[in-house]
Protein backbone atom coordinates (compact mmCIF):
# COMPACT_ATOMS: atom_id res chain seq x y z
CA UNK A 1 0.00 0.00 0.00
CA UNK A 2 1.25 3.29 -0.61
CA UNK A 3 0.84 5.96 2.14
CA UNK A 4 -0.73 8.90 1.96
CA UNK A 5 -2.49 8.52 -0.46
CA UNK A 6 -6.24 8.66 -1.26
CA UNK A 7 -8.13 7.36 -4.11
CA UNK A 8 -11.91 5.82 -5.18
CA UNK A 9 -12.29 1.98 -4.43
CA UNK A 10 -14.22 0.27 -7.77
CA UNK A 11 -16.40 -2.24 -5.20
CA UNK A 12 -18.79 -0.34 -2.98
CA UNK A 13 -20.28 -3.05 -0.13
CA UNK A 14 -23.92 -2.79 0.67
CA UNK A 15 -25.66 -0.48 3.06
CA UNK A 16 -26.78 -1.20 6.20
CA UNK A 17 -28.99 0.41 9.08
CA UNK A 18 -26.37 -0.07 11.63
CA UNK A 19 -23.45 -1.52 12.77
CA UNK A 20 -20.83 -1.52 15.49
CA UNK A 21 -16.84 -1.44 13.64
CA UNK A 22 -14.34 0.10 12.71
CA UNK A 23 -17.01 1.95 9.68
CA UNK A 24 -19.06 3.29 12.76
CA UNK A 25 -16.12 4.89 14.43
CA UNK A 26 -14.62 6.70 11.05
CA UNK A 27 -18.33 7.91 10.39
CA UNK A 28 -18.67 9.04 14.04
CA UNK A 29 -15.43 11.19 13.66
CA UNK A 30 -16.37 12.10 10.50
CA UNK A 31 -19.97 13.48 11.77
CA UNK A 32 -17.91 15.42 14.54
CA UNK A 33 -15.97 17.34 12.26
CA UNK A 34 -19.22 17.78 10.38
CA UNK A 35 -20.90 19.33 13.49
CA UNK A 36 -17.83 21.31 14.75
CA UNK A 37 -17.64 22.80 11.58
CA UNK A 38 -21.07 23.50 10.96
CA UNK A 39 -21.42 24.89 14.59
CA UNK A 40 -18.87 27.51 14.11
CA UNK A 41 -19.79 28.68 10.91
CA UNK A 42 -23.56 28.96 12.26
CA UNK A 43 -22.40 30.49 15.61
CA UNK A 44 -19.83 33.35 13.71
CA UNK A 45 -22.20 33.64 11.30
CA UNK A 46 -25.50 33.80 12.53
CA UNK A 47 -26.45 33.38 16.07
CA UNK A 48 -23.59 35.96 17.72
CA UNK A 49 -24.21 38.41 15.43
CA UNK A 50 -28.12 38.55 15.70
CA UNK A 51 -27.62 38.14 19.50
CA UNK A 52 -25.28 40.95 19.72
CA UNK A 53 -28.11 43.08 17.27
CA UNK A 54 -30.67 42.48 19.60
CA UNK A 55 -28.94 42.85 23.13
CA UNK A 56 -27.47 46.63 21.27
CA UNK A 57 -31.15 47.29 20.86
CA UNK A 58 -32.29 46.28 24.18
CA UNK A 59 -29.73 48.46 25.34
CA UNK A 60 -30.89 51.12 23.58
CA UNK A 61 -34.46 50.73 24.33
CA UNK A 62 -33.55 50.89 27.99
CA UNK A 63 -31.20 53.42 27.45
CA UNK A 64 -34.41 55.49 26.27
CA UNK A 65 -36.75 54.69 28.76
CA UNK A 66 -34.10 55.05 31.53
CA UNK A 67 -33.78 58.83 29.84
CA UNK A 68 -37.52 59.14 29.75
CA UNK A 69 -37.83 58.32 33.20
CA UNK A 70 -35.08 60.54 34.43
CA UNK A 71 -37.38 63.67 32.57
CA UNK A 72 -40.16 62.05 34.57
CA UNK A 73 -38.38 62.61 37.63
CA UNK A 74 -37.20 66.08 37.04
CA UNK A 75 -40.93 66.91 36.00
CA UNK A 76 -42.55 65.90 38.85
CA UNK A 77 -39.74 67.71 40.75
CA UNK A 78 -40.87 70.79 39.42
CA UNK A 79 -44.37 70.12 39.81
CA UNK A 80 -43.77 69.57 43.37
CA UNK A 81 -42.02 73.10 43.54
CA UNK A 82 -44.71 75.00 41.97
CA UNK A 83 -47.18 73.12 43.81
CA UNK A 84 -45.55 74.23 47.17
CA UNK A 85 -45.46 78.12 45.87
CA UNK A 86 -48.93 77.55 45.20
CA UNK A 87 -49.50 76.81 48.74
CA UNK A 88 -47.24 79.94 49.94
CA UNK A 89 -49.14 82.35 47.92
CA UNK A 90 -52.44 80.63 49.42
CA UNK A 91 -50.57 81.71 52.96
CA UNK A 92 -49.58 84.93 52.56
CA UNK A 93 -53.04 85.55 51.31
CA UNK A 94 -54.98 84.64 53.97
CA UNK A 95 -52.13 86.11 55.80
CA UNK A 96 -52.62 89.35 54.76
CA UNK A 97 -56.10 89.08 55.13
CA UNK A 98 -55.78 88.41 58.59
CA UNK A 99 -53.32 91.43 59.50
CA UNK A 100 -55.59 94.13 57.47
CA UNK A 101 -58.96 92.46 59.68
CA UNK A 102 -56.47 92.92 62.56
CA UNK A 103 -55.89 96.69 61.86
CA UNK A 104 -59.43 97.32 60.95
CA UNK A 105 -60.44 96.26 64.22
CA UNK A 106 -57.67 98.13 65.78
CA UNK A 107 -58.93 101.10 64.38
CA UNK A 108 -62.35 100.37 65.05
CA UNK A 109 -61.40 100.16 68.46
CA UNK A 110 -59.37 102.84 68.65
CA UNK A 111 -61.84 105.36 67.07
CA UNK A 112 -64.72 104.05 69.74
CA UNK A 113 -62.16 105.23 72.12
CA UNK A 114 -61.61 108.62 70.95
CA UNK A 115 -65.32 109.07 70.50
CA UNK A 116 -65.94 107.94 73.90
CA UNK A 117 -63.50 110.24 75.75
CA UNK A 118 -64.83 113.17 73.20
CA UNK A 119 -68.01 112.59 74.60
CA UNK A 120 -67.21 112.29 78.19
CA UNK A 121 -65.07 115.54 77.81
CA UNK A 122 -68.14 117.27 76.19
CA UNK A 123 -70.29 116.18 79.48
CA UNK A 124 -68.07 116.93 81.63
CA UNK A 125 -68.02 120.75 80.25
CA UNK A 126 -71.36 121.02 79.69
CA UNK A 127 -72.32 119.87 83.39
CA UNK A 128 -69.34 122.40 84.37
CA UNK A 129 -71.12 124.97 82.54
CA UNK A 130 -74.27 124.05 83.89
CA UNK A 131 -72.78 124.84 87.09
CA UNK A 132 -71.31 127.91 86.41
CA UNK A 133 -75.05 129.13 84.86
CA UNK A 134 -76.54 129.00 88.20
CA UNK A 135 -74.20 129.84 90.37
CA UNK A 136 -74.97 132.97 88.55
CA UNK A 137 -77.98 132.82 88.50
CA UNK A 138 -78.15 131.96 92.34
CA UNK A 139 -75.87 135.24 92.49
CA UNK A 140 -78.28 137.50 90.00
CA UNK A 141 -81.53 135.93 92.59
CA UNK A 142 -79.76 137.33 95.42
CA UNK A 143 -78.83 140.67 94.35
CA UNK A 144 -82.09 141.00 92.39
CA UNK A 145 -83.45 140.23 96.37
CA UNK A 146 -81.06 142.20 98.10
CA UNK A 147 -82.11 145.33 95.55
CA UNK A 148 -86.23 144.59 95.75
CA UNK A 149 -85.41 144.49 100.10
CA UNK A 150 -83.43 147.59 99.79
CA UNK A 151 -86.26 149.38 97.89
CA UNK A 152 -88.89 148.12 100.30
CA UNK A 153 -86.88 149.55 103.36
CA UNK A 154 -86.08 152.89 101.51
CA UNK A 155 -90.03 153.11 101.11
CA UNK A 156 -90.60 152.46 104.45
CA UNK A 157 -87.85 154.01 105.69
CA UNK A 158 -88.79 157.36 104.09
CA UNK A 159 -92.64 157.30 105.74
CA UNK A 160 -91.87 156.24 109.53
CA UNK A 161 -88.81 156.55 110.40
CA UNK A 162 -86.28 159.16 111.77
CA UNK A 163 -82.89 159.61 111.26
CA UNK A 164 -82.25 157.42 114.59
CA UNK A 165 -84.83 154.15 114.43
CA UNK A 166 -83.63 154.15 110.74
CA UNK A 167 -80.20 153.80 111.36
CA UNK A 168 -80.74 151.28 113.89
CA UNK A 169 -83.21 149.58 111.41
CA UNK A 170 -80.60 149.47 108.97
CA UNK A 171 -78.27 148.12 110.51
CA UNK A 172 -80.26 145.05 111.52
CA UNK A 173 -81.53 144.49 108.61
CA UNK A 174 -78.11 144.59 107.41
CA UNK A 175 -76.89 142.11 109.92
CA UNK A 176 -79.94 139.74 108.34
CA UNK A 177 -79.28 139.97 104.75
CA UNK A 178 -76.10 138.75 105.87
CA UNK A 179 -76.45 136.28 108.39
CA UNK A 180 -79.11 134.33 105.88
CA UNK A 181 -78.40 131.30 104.58
CA UNK A 182 -79.52 131.78 100.68
CA UNK A 183 -76.51 129.33 100.07
CA UNK A 184 -76.99 125.56 99.67
CA UNK B 1 -38.20 -1.78 1.06
CA UNK B 2 -35.25 0.38 1.36
CA UNK B 3 -34.42 1.92 4.18
CA UNK B 4 -30.61 1.01 4.67
CA UNK B 5 -27.71 3.78 4.69
CA UNK B 6 -26.29 3.29 1.05
CA UNK B 7 -22.86 3.89 0.37
CA UNK B 8 -22.09 6.30 -1.87
CA UNK B 9 -18.61 5.82 -2.21
CA UNK B 10 -15.21 3.97 -0.70
CA UNK B 11 -12.53 6.37 -0.04
CA UNK B 12 -8.86 4.70 0.85
CA UNK B 13 -6.71 7.26 3.01
CA UNK B 14 -3.68 5.50 3.54
CA UNK B 15 -4.64 2.06 3.52
CA UNK B 16 -7.93 2.51 5.63
CA UNK B 17 -11.08 1.99 4.20
CA UNK B 18 -13.38 5.07 4.69
CA UNK B 19 -17.57 4.72 3.31
CA UNK B 20 -18.68 7.98 1.90
CA UNK B 21 -22.26 7.07 3.09
CA UNK B 22 -25.80 8.22 1.79
CA UNK B 23 -25.53 10.12 5.64
CA UNK B 24 -22.69 12.24 5.42
CA UNK B 25 -23.59 13.41 1.84
CA UNK B 26 -26.90 14.55 3.03
CA UNK B 27 -25.24 15.83 6.54
CA UNK B 28 -23.47 18.15 3.49
CA UNK B 29 -26.63 18.99 2.01
CA UNK B 30 -27.81 20.25 5.02
CA UNK B 31 -24.46 21.98 6.52
CA UNK B 32 -24.88 23.79 2.93
CA UNK B 33 -28.01 25.05 2.88
CA UNK B 34 -27.82 26.07 6.51
CA UNK B 35 -24.61 27.99 5.67
CA UNK B 36 -26.05 29.63 2.81
CA UNK B 37 -29.09 30.89 5.26
CA UNK B 38 -26.80 32.34 7.85
CA UNK B 39 -24.84 34.22 5.02
CA UNK B 40 -27.73 35.51 3.89
CA UNK B 41 -28.81 36.81 7.30
CA UNK B 42 -25.25 38.14 8.02
CA UNK B 43 -25.85 40.22 4.74
CA UNK B 44 -29.11 41.47 5.30
CA UNK B 45 -28.58 41.89 9.41
CA UNK B 46 -26.54 45.14 8.02
CA UNK B 47 -30.47 46.53 6.81
CA UNK B 48 -32.06 45.48 9.93
CA UNK B 49 -34.41 48.03 11.38
CA UNK B 50 -35.33 49.00 14.81
CA UNK B 51 -38.84 47.61 14.58
CA UNK B 52 -38.89 44.17 13.03
CA UNK B 53 -41.05 43.22 9.84
CA UNK B 54 -41.04 40.28 7.63
CA UNK B 55 -38.07 38.04 7.48
CA UNK B 56 -36.26 39.98 10.06
CA UNK B 57 -39.41 39.60 12.14
CA UNK B 58 -38.96 35.27 11.93
CA UNK B 59 -35.18 35.61 12.48
CA UNK B 60 -35.19 37.58 15.32
CA UNK B 61 -38.41 35.21 16.87
CA UNK B 62 -36.32 31.86 16.25
CA UNK B 63 -32.82 33.20 17.80
CA UNK B 64 -34.66 35.05 20.73
CA UNK B 65 -36.80 32.30 21.65
CA UNK B 66 -33.36 29.61 21.38
CA UNK B 67 -31.86 32.25 23.68
CA UNK B 68 -34.73 32.37 26.31
CA UNK B 69 -35.08 28.72 26.15
CA UNK B 70 -31.18 28.15 26.81
CA UNK B 71 -31.57 31.02 29.70
CA UNK B 72 -34.42 29.33 31.21
CA UNK B 73 -32.88 25.72 31.19
CA UNK B 74 -29.40 26.81 32.14
CA UNK B 75 -29.54 29.95 33.44
CA UNK B 76 -27.06 33.67 32.75
CA UNK B 77 -23.86 31.12 33.86
CA UNK B 78 -23.86 29.38 30.69
CA UNK B 79 -24.89 31.28 27.88
CA UNK B 80 -22.11 30.37 25.76
CA UNK B 81 -23.49 26.55 25.53
CA UNK B 82 -25.87 28.17 23.23
CA UNK B 83 -23.13 28.49 20.44
CA UNK B 84 -23.32 24.57 20.15
CA UNK B 85 -26.94 23.53 21.37
CA UNK B 86 -28.21 26.76 18.18
CA UNK B 87 -26.05 24.53 16.02
CA UNK B 88 -27.42 21.04 17.19
CA UNK B 89 -31.13 22.81 17.62
CA UNK B 90 -31.26 23.77 14.21
CA UNK B 91 -29.24 20.90 12.46
CA UNK B 92 -31.26 18.07 13.91
CA UNK B 93 -34.65 20.17 12.92
CA UNK B 94 -33.51 20.51 9.24
CA UNK B 95 -32.60 17.30 9.04
CA UNK B 96 -36.05 15.73 10.64
CA UNK B 97 -37.88 18.36 8.11
CA UNK B 98 -35.53 16.82 5.73
CA UNK B 99 -37.36 13.73 5.65
CA UNK B 100 -40.66 15.52 3.85
CA UNK B 101 -38.45 16.09 0.71
CA UNK B 102 -37.18 12.24 1.02
CA UNK B 103 -33.72 13.31 2.16
CA UNK B 104 -33.12 10.64 4.68
CA UNK B 105 -32.64 12.21 8.18
CA UNK B 106 -28.96 12.36 9.02
CA UNK B 107 -29.95 11.57 12.84
CA UNK B 108 -31.20 8.26 11.71
CA UNK B 109 -27.94 6.85 11.14
CA UNK B 110 -26.80 6.46 14.74
CA UNK B 111 -22.93 7.75 13.71
CA UNK B 112 -24.53 11.09 13.66
CA UNK B 113 -26.71 11.15 16.69
CA UNK B 114 -24.02 9.55 18.68
CA UNK B 115 -21.47 11.95 17.67
CA UNK B 116 -23.93 14.80 18.68
CA UNK B 117 -24.62 12.71 22.41
CA UNK B 118 -20.69 11.99 22.67
CA UNK B 119 -20.12 16.09 22.67
CA UNK B 120 -22.79 16.08 25.43
CA UNK B 121 -21.09 13.27 27.02
CA UNK B 122 -17.82 15.51 26.89
CA UNK B 123 -19.43 18.96 28.06
CA UNK B 124 -21.12 17.25 31.25
CA UNK B 125 -17.43 15.81 32.20
CA UNK B 126 -15.32 19.34 31.63
CA UNK B 127 -18.09 21.24 32.82
CA UNK B 128 -18.69 19.00 36.27
CA UNK B 129 -15.02 18.71 36.32
CA UNK B 130 -14.09 22.78 35.65
CA UNK B 131 -17.32 24.11 38.05
CA UNK B 132 -17.21 21.70 40.80
CA UNK B 133 -13.26 19.79 40.55
CA UNK B 134 -12.88 17.52 43.46
CA UNK B 135 -16.49 17.25 44.65
CA UNK B 136 -17.46 16.03 41.16
CA UNK B 137 -15.18 13.26 41.16
CA UNK B 138 -16.14 12.41 44.68
CA UNK B 139 -20.01 12.53 43.33
CA UNK B 140 -19.07 8.96 41.48
CA UNK B 141 -18.80 7.23 45.06
CA UNK B 142 -21.57 8.25 46.54
CA UNK B 143 -23.52 7.16 48.49
CA UNK B 144 -20.84 4.61 49.01
CA UNK B 145 -17.32 3.41 47.47
CA UNK B 146 -18.77 0.35 46.05
CA UNK B 147 -21.58 1.92 44.03
CA UNK B 148 -18.81 3.24 41.92
CA UNK B 149 -19.28 0.57 39.34
CA UNK B 150 -23.15 1.66 39.45
CA UNK B 151 -22.40 5.50 38.90
CA UNK B 152 -19.79 4.36 36.11
CA UNK B 153 -22.11 2.79 34.46
CA UNK B 154 -24.87 4.99 34.70
CA UNK B 155 -22.56 7.77 33.62
CA UNK B 156 -21.53 5.90 30.25
CA UNK B 157 -25.23 5.18 29.31
CA UNK B 158 -26.46 8.77 29.14
CA UNK B 159 -24.65 9.40 26.06
CA UNK B 160 -25.85 5.93 24.87
CA UNK B 161 -29.77 6.61 25.74
CA UNK B 162 -29.18 9.97 24.54
CA UNK B 163 -28.20 8.92 20.84
CA UNK B 164 -30.35 6.01 20.34
CA UNK B 165 -33.36 8.28 21.45
CA UNK B 166 -32.86 10.36 18.96
CA UNK B 167 -31.89 7.82 16.61
CA UNK B 168 -34.56 5.11 17.53
CA UNK B 169 -37.20 7.89 16.90
CA UNK B 170 -35.94 8.59 13.21
CA UNK B 171 -34.94 5.29 12.27
CA UNK B 172 -38.77 4.65 13.57
CA UNK B 173 -40.02 7.24 11.31
CA UNK B 174 -37.59 6.28 8.02
CA UNK B 175 -38.24 2.08 8.57
CA UNK B 176 -42.60 3.14 9.12
CA UNK B 177 -42.48 5.16 6.09
CA UNK B 178 -40.46 2.98 3.97
CA UNK B 179 -43.02 0.06 4.81
CA UNK B 180 -45.59 2.42 3.98
CA UNK B 181 -44.28 3.53 0.56
CA UNK B 182 -43.62 -0.41 -0.34
CA UNK B 183 -47.18 -1.33 0.78
CA UNK B 184 -49.98 0.94 -0.83
CA UNK B 185 -50.06 0.81 -4.30
CA UNK B 186 -48.48 3.82 -6.34
CA UNK B 187 -52.24 6.14 -6.93
CA UNK B 188 -52.12 6.17 -3.36
CA UNK B 189 -48.96 7.67 -2.57
CA UNK B 190 -50.26 11.49 -3.00
CA UNK B 191 -52.74 11.86 -0.40
CA UNK B 192 -51.90 9.05 2.71
CA UNK B 193 -48.95 9.45 3.43
CA UNK B 194 -49.03 13.29 4.43
CA UNK B 195 -50.62 12.29 7.70
CA UNK B 196 -47.77 9.83 8.61
CA UNK B 197 -45.21 12.19 7.04
CA UNK B 198 -46.80 14.73 9.58
CA UNK B 199 -46.03 12.87 12.63
CA UNK B 200 -43.25 11.17 12.12
CA UNK B 201 -40.94 14.05 10.38
CA UNK B 202 -42.82 17.19 11.85
CA UNK B 203 -43.91 16.10 15.14
CA UNK B 204 -41.95 13.60 16.06
CA UNK B 205 -39.10 15.62 14.65
CA UNK B 206 -39.45 19.04 16.60
CA UNK B 207 -40.15 17.31 19.67
CA UNK B 208 -37.43 14.95 19.66
CA UNK B 209 -34.94 17.87 18.86
CA UNK B 210 -36.18 19.40 21.62
CA UNK B 211 -35.82 17.00 23.94
CA UNK B 212 -32.58 16.21 23.04
CA UNK B 213 -31.47 20.15 24.01
CA UNK B 214 -33.43 19.92 27.16
CA UNK B 215 -31.94 16.72 28.42
CA UNK B 216 -28.00 17.73 27.42
CA UNK B 217 -28.46 21.09 28.51
CA UNK B 218 -30.22 19.89 32.35
CA UNK B 219 -27.31 17.14 32.52
CA UNK B 220 -24.84 19.89 31.72
CA UNK B 221 -26.42 22.38 34.51
CA UNK B 222 -26.50 19.98 37.16
CA UNK B 223 -23.25 18.20 36.55
CA UNK B 224 -21.25 21.52 37.09
CA UNK B 225 -23.91 22.85 40.28
CA UNK B 226 -24.49 20.83 43.25
CA UNK B 227 -27.29 18.44 43.48
CA UNK B 228 -26.49 15.73 40.38
CA UNK B 229 -29.26 13.87 39.45
CA UNK C 1 -32.42 -27.51 9.28
CA UNK C 2 -29.60 -24.87 8.56
CA UNK C 3 -28.18 -23.61 12.05
CA UNK C 4 -28.01 -19.85 10.44
CA UNK C 5 -31.56 -20.02 9.89
CA UNK C 6 -32.26 -20.79 13.83
CA UNK C 7 -29.95 -18.31 14.80
CA UNK C 8 -31.61 -15.77 12.46
CA UNK C 9 -35.17 -17.07 13.74
CA UNK C 10 -34.57 -16.46 17.16
CA UNK C 11 -32.76 -13.06 16.82
CA UNK C 12 -36.35 -11.72 15.58
CA UNK C 13 -37.92 -13.51 18.29
CA UNK C 14 -35.52 -11.55 20.42
CA UNK C 15 -35.84 -8.54 19.02
CA UNK C 16 -39.60 -8.96 19.17
CA UNK C 17 -39.60 -9.95 23.21
CA UNK C 18 -36.78 -6.87 23.49
CA UNK C 19 -39.43 -4.55 22.23
CA UNK C 20 -42.22 -5.61 24.24
CA UNK C 21 -40.86 -3.36 27.33
CA UNK C 22 -42.62 -0.87 25.04
CA UNK C 23 -45.50 -1.42 27.30
CA UNK C 24 -44.13 -0.60 30.66
CA UNK C 25 -42.75 2.49 29.24
CA UNK C 26 -45.89 3.41 27.22
CA UNK C 27 -47.85 3.16 30.81
CA UNK C 28 -45.08 4.86 32.43
CA UNK C 29 -45.32 7.69 30.24
CA UNK C 30 -49.18 7.58 29.71
CA UNK C 31 -48.74 7.88 34.03
CA UNK C 32 -46.14 10.76 33.78
CA UNK C 33 -48.72 12.66 30.92
CA UNK C 34 -51.93 12.14 32.85
CA UNK C 35 -50.65 13.65 35.95
CA UNK C 36 -49.01 16.66 34.26
CA UNK C 37 -52.54 17.09 32.74
CA UNK C 38 -53.91 16.48 36.60
CA UNK C 39 -50.98 18.99 37.64
CA UNK C 40 -52.05 21.99 34.65
CA UNK C 41 -55.85 21.46 35.10
CA UNK C 42 -55.12 22.52 39.17
CA UNK C 43 -52.63 25.24 38.57
CA UNK C 44 -53.05 26.78 34.66
CA UNK C 45 -50.71 29.21 35.83
CA UNK C 46 -47.86 27.43 35.63
CA UNK C 47 -48.36 25.55 32.92
CA UNK C 48 -45.23 26.51 31.32
CA UNK C 49 -42.68 25.04 33.88
CA UNK C 50 -44.78 22.08 34.34
CA UNK C 51 -44.99 21.41 30.48
CA UNK C 52 -40.73 21.74 30.32
CA UNK C 53 -40.85 18.91 33.16
CA UNK C 54 -43.45 16.81 31.64
CA UNK C 55 -41.21 16.34 28.77
CA UNK C 56 -37.98 15.75 31.08
CA UNK C 57 -39.72 13.22 32.63
CA UNK C 58 -41.36 12.15 29.43
CA UNK C 59 -37.59 11.35 28.33
CA UNK C 60 -36.62 10.00 31.22
CA UNK C 61 -39.17 7.28 31.37
CA UNK C 62 -38.87 6.26 27.83
CA UNK C 63 -34.94 5.08 28.62
CA UNK C 64 -36.18 1.81 28.88
CA UNK C 65 -38.04 1.38 26.21
CA UNK C 66 -35.11 2.62 24.11
CA UNK C 67 -32.79 0.24 25.89
CA UNK C 68 -35.04 -2.49 24.43
CA UNK C 69 -35.03 -0.50 21.35
CA UNK C 70 -30.94 -0.57 21.43
CA UNK C 71 -31.29 -4.90 22.05
CA UNK C 72 -33.73 -5.41 19.29
CA UNK C 73 -31.52 -2.80 16.86
CA UNK C 74 -28.87 -5.03 17.60
CA UNK C 75 -30.34 -8.16 17.27
CA UNK C 76 -32.14 -7.35 13.59
CA UNK C 77 -28.70 -5.11 12.38
CA UNK C 78 -25.68 -6.13 14.29
CA UNK C 79 -26.56 -9.71 15.14
CA UNK C 80 -23.03 -10.66 16.98
CA UNK C 81 -23.99 -14.02 17.05
CA UNK C 82 -24.01 -14.60 13.24
CA UNK C 83 -20.34 -13.20 13.13
CA UNK C 84 -19.15 -15.68 15.39
CA UNK C 85 -21.08 -18.77 14.10
CA UNK C 86 -19.34 -18.36 10.81
CA UNK C 87 -16.19 -18.18 12.78
CA UNK C 88 -17.44 -21.46 14.18
CA UNK C 89 -18.55 -22.74 11.04
CA UNK C 90 -15.31 -21.87 8.93
CA UNK C 91 -13.40 -24.06 11.82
Amino acid sequence: MNVGTAFLLAAIPDGRVFGLDQQALISIGIQLFNAALLSAVLSYVLYKPVRKFLRNRTERINAQLGRAEGEMAKADELKLQYEQQLDNVEQERLEILEAAHRAAAEKGKQMLADAQSDAADTRARALTDIQAERERAQEEIRRQIIEVASMMAEKYVTQAMDAATQDRLFAETLAELEGAAWQE
Amino acid sequence: MDFNIKNLWVLDIAGVEVWITETMMNTWIIMLLLTMLAVIVRVKLRTFKQVPTGFQNAIEAIIESFDNFVHNTVGDKFMYLGNWFFMVFTFVLISSLGGLFGLRPPTADWTTAFALALVTFGMIQVMGIIHRKGKYLKSFFEPYVIFFPLNFIGELARPISLSFRLFGNALAGVIFMSLIYGLIPIYLRFALPAALHFYFDLFSGVLQTYIFCVLSLTFISSASSAGAP
Amino acid sequence: MDPLAIIIAFSQLAAAIALLNGVNTAIGQGNVASTAIQAIARQPEVSGSIQSTMFIGLAMAETSGIYGLLISILMLFANPLIPLYLQYAVR
